[in-house]
Parts: structure tokens; sequence; C-alpha cells
């Protein structure tokens, strides 16, 4: 990957950081007094080209959705390399066969669940699935496919599909970003292994699963190695704590750890994950040459996302701003 | 066999879909009233709606009140109860058997 093609898109990224929510236009939102005030605030920041065809408060999700599309067609045609989008998109093309295998295993239609911002098209995925000609599209996918389809046929139980999926897509994943070299998307993948892998096994733990579906569930890869997850398997929240205390993300694993010891909830470790990821990017604002600010940006704009829809959720169901104001995420700028 | 529909607001109601009801989120007065009674007459033996919804149209739960099918009951939805789904049940025991035993 040569550095040096990216100065035209990180100059285009720059400029579009500076149109990110600020935390006054986040914090104005969380104070709207309902949902259509809330929705008047946003109207007037960069979403605006998204409320096309809005009629209704309660159809906010067209317009994140539609801004979560504006932004994946905008940084593909910014980004000189398509990988580093691709990285990032990789989770709606695993959803997407998700819904796929669903849909055809029950006979069901769920066109209304496919998210088309994935690295291939999912109309493209659909027609390979149909006609069984997997050319066209990333031998990955057929892998995944191929493993989820006949665990199903052998066991009848739709969450193995999920469950396989997940699994392949880790490791996808962590391919993509092991070829690229570039020690940013590593990290980000790692990490981000590490947290899904405490995730998963604290709630294995709460639904009292046996130790073969840990093994099946945990993901390999991350900084701390799989046995170690497997480990606290009859682990008590404080032991795992302990054991966690010094690695690489420890000071948001613990925090996270300790709000779920109180509440019993992952809500506030799903934050504390996001706002590490987001610490993690925060570098990437002093690089001038390089992918990192691209890659950056596409993930500022999706936790910005996801806060906007917290709060529109929260909003809908009047919520008070200070319940709210705990659930936003870290920004970016 | 007859049917079980529940109507409210989608964060309401949503998590009924796991226990195999169907569900309808409606959003205003006129879609839950439209809702209620498509349901009524599509072989719905048992319609659940929020409070909130039902109290936008107490004209329509109270026209279902005299059929013996189907049945409305009101159920809280995730913002509390506004205790008309209570007084319901407390009138409708008065009226069966001449005192509040509840």
């Amino acid at each position: 990957m040569d550095r040096m093609e990216f100065i035209h898109g990180v100059t285009r990224t720059k400029v579009l950081e500076t149109k990110l929510l600020s935390r006054a236009k986040i914090d104005r939102i969380v104070d709207a007094k309902d949902i259509d005030d809330a929705l008047k605030v946003l109207n007037e920041t960069e979403y605006s080209n998204s409320f096309s065809g809005l009629s209704d408060a309660n159809d906010y999700e067209k317009v994140l959705s539609n801004e979560l599309v504006r932004i994946y067609d905008l940084m593909r045609d910014v980004s000189a390399d398509p990988v580093v989008v691709d990285l990032l998109a990789l989770k709606y093309d695993y959803h997407n066969l998700k819904v796929l295998v669903k849909e055809n295993e029950y006979n069901k239609d769920f066109s209304h669940l496919y998210v088309s911002v994935g690295s291939v098209d999912y109309k493209k995925i659909k027609q390979a699935y149909i006609e069984q000609d997997f050319d066209e599209i990333p031998i990955e996918f057929e892998t995944a496919i191929n493993a989820a389809v006949t665990d199903l046929q052998e066991t009848k139980d739709p969450q193995k599909i999920d469950l396989i999926f997940d699994k392949y897509y880790f490791e996808h994943l962590y391919n993509m970003a092991n070829e690229t070299k570039v020690e940013l998307f590593i990290n980000y993948v790692k990490d981000l292994i590490d947290f899904t892998n405490v995730k998963s096994a604290i709630r294995l733990k709460k639904q009292n699963k046996e130790f073969k579906f840990y093994n099946d569930v945990i993901l390999e890869n991350g900084n701390i190695e799989k046995e170690e997850i497997l480990s606290t398997f009859s682990d008590s929240i404080d032991d795992m704590i302990n054991r966690f205390k010094n690695t690489k993300i420890s000071a948001s694993l613990i925090m996270g750890l300790d709000s779920y010891k109180e509440t019993g909830r992952l809500s506030d470790f799903e934050k504390y994950m996001d706002d590490y990821l987001m610490e993690l990017n925060k570098e990437s604002k002093q690089i001038n040459f390089g992918p990192e600010p691209i890659f950056s940006y596409i993930i500022a704009k999706e936790t910005e996302i996801k806060t906007l829809r917290i709060i529109l959720v929260a909003k809908l169901n009047n919520l008070s701003p200070e319940v709210i104001r705990e659930k936003v995420r870290e920004l970016y700028v | 066999m007859y049917k079980i529909g529940v109507v409210g607001d989608k964060d309401s109601v949503l998590a009924f879909k796991a226990l195999g009801v169907d569900v309808f989120t409606v959003t205003g007065e006129h879609d839950a009233r439209k809702t209620v009674d498509t349901l009524a007459r599509n072989r719905y033996g048992i319609i659940f709606i929020t409070e909130q919804m039902a109290s936008l149209i107490p004209d329509t739960i109270a026209r279902y009140d005299k059929e013996i099918i189907p049945a409305v009951i009101l159920i809280p939805s995730n913002q509390g109860t506004l205790n008309i789904g209570m007084d319901r049940i407390n009138r409708n025991v008065e009226k069966a058997v001449g005192t509040n035993i509840l």
C-alpha cells in the first residue's frame, strides 16, 4: 500500500471531519423537548442531505440509514484503495449473508433486512447463492455459506447460523487487516476481537452454557489468547477483572466489567468499548499521508450514527436528558 | 384457531415477537384504530394493546367491549402504566360479583 496515494483522499477527509457533529450539537439534540425537535436540530447539520422522503418522526431510522449509505458511497470515492472501506463494510456483508441463508432455508421474505453498504453488492451474493455459482464473490463468503448451511442441516438450530458467520467474519476481517500491514487496522481488529470475546464470555456465563459452546463461540487472533478467555469459564466477575488487569485494553475492560457487576447490564461495557476504539482512532488525526484518517473518519461517522440512534430512541420513549447523556459515545473531534 | 395480536409502539411490543404472537407497530391514533379493526375482522381472538395507544382510541376499545370476540386487553407500555387496564379489570369484577374483591 503506497501511503502517498492517499494524499488527495486525506485532504478531502479533513474537510469532511469539520462537519462531524460537535459536542454542543449533540447536547442540543439531547436537550430537545421531543423527537420532532431533535430531528429539527439534526436537519441543520450535514444530515439534511439524508432527510429526503421523511414524513413521520418515527421514520428517523430512514435518515440514519440514508446517511450510512451516503457516507460509504462517498468514502469509496475518496479512498485510493477500496480495502480501507471494505474493512469496515465487511460486517454488513456478513449481516447480509445471515439474512440470505435464513431467508432461503426458511422460505421467508426478509428483503427489507438487507443493507446496501457491504463490500460486495448483496444482490450479487444472492444471485450467486441461488445459482450456486460462487465465481463472482469472495471465496471466504462461499466457505462461510457452505459451513452455515451444512451445520443447519445437521443441527436444525438457527442460532448457529449467526455464530458460524460471526466466526468466519472475524477470521476474514483479521486476514484482511493483516494483509494491509497497517498497524492501526491490525490493532483495531485485535482489540475488537478481545472485547467481543470478553463480552461473549459474560453472556455465555449468564446463560449457563456448557464448555463446548464456549469453545465454538470464542474467537482466535486477539491479543488475549483464546485459552485465556476459555479459562474464564468458571471465573466470577471479580476473577475476570483480576485475570485481565494486565492486558492492552484492561482500563476500559475493567470499567466495563465493574459496571456489569453493579448493574447486570452490558450497555456500559459496550460504551467503554466504543470509547476505547475511538481513542485508538484519534491518533489518525495527526497523519497526513496514509489510509488511517479515511478509516477513522468512517468509524467516527458510524459511532455518530449509533449515538444519534440511541438519542432518538430515547427521545421517542421520553427518557430524561441525564439518562441519555450517560449513553452518549466519545466523539472523534 | 383464533390468533393473538399485540398492538403498540415499536419499543414496547417488539419483544412479543419472541413469544410467537403477531406484532403490529403503530405510531398514531389513525394507525391504531385501523390496525385494531383489521385484526378484529381477521379472526384475532385476543388483541393486546398498550394503554398509551388505547387512550388515543377509547371509542374503538369501547366498541369491542360489547363483542364476545375479540377480547381487547390493555397492557402497560415501556413507559409505565396509566392504570387504565387495571381500572377496567376492577370495574368488570365489580360488575360480575357486585363488589370489588380485588
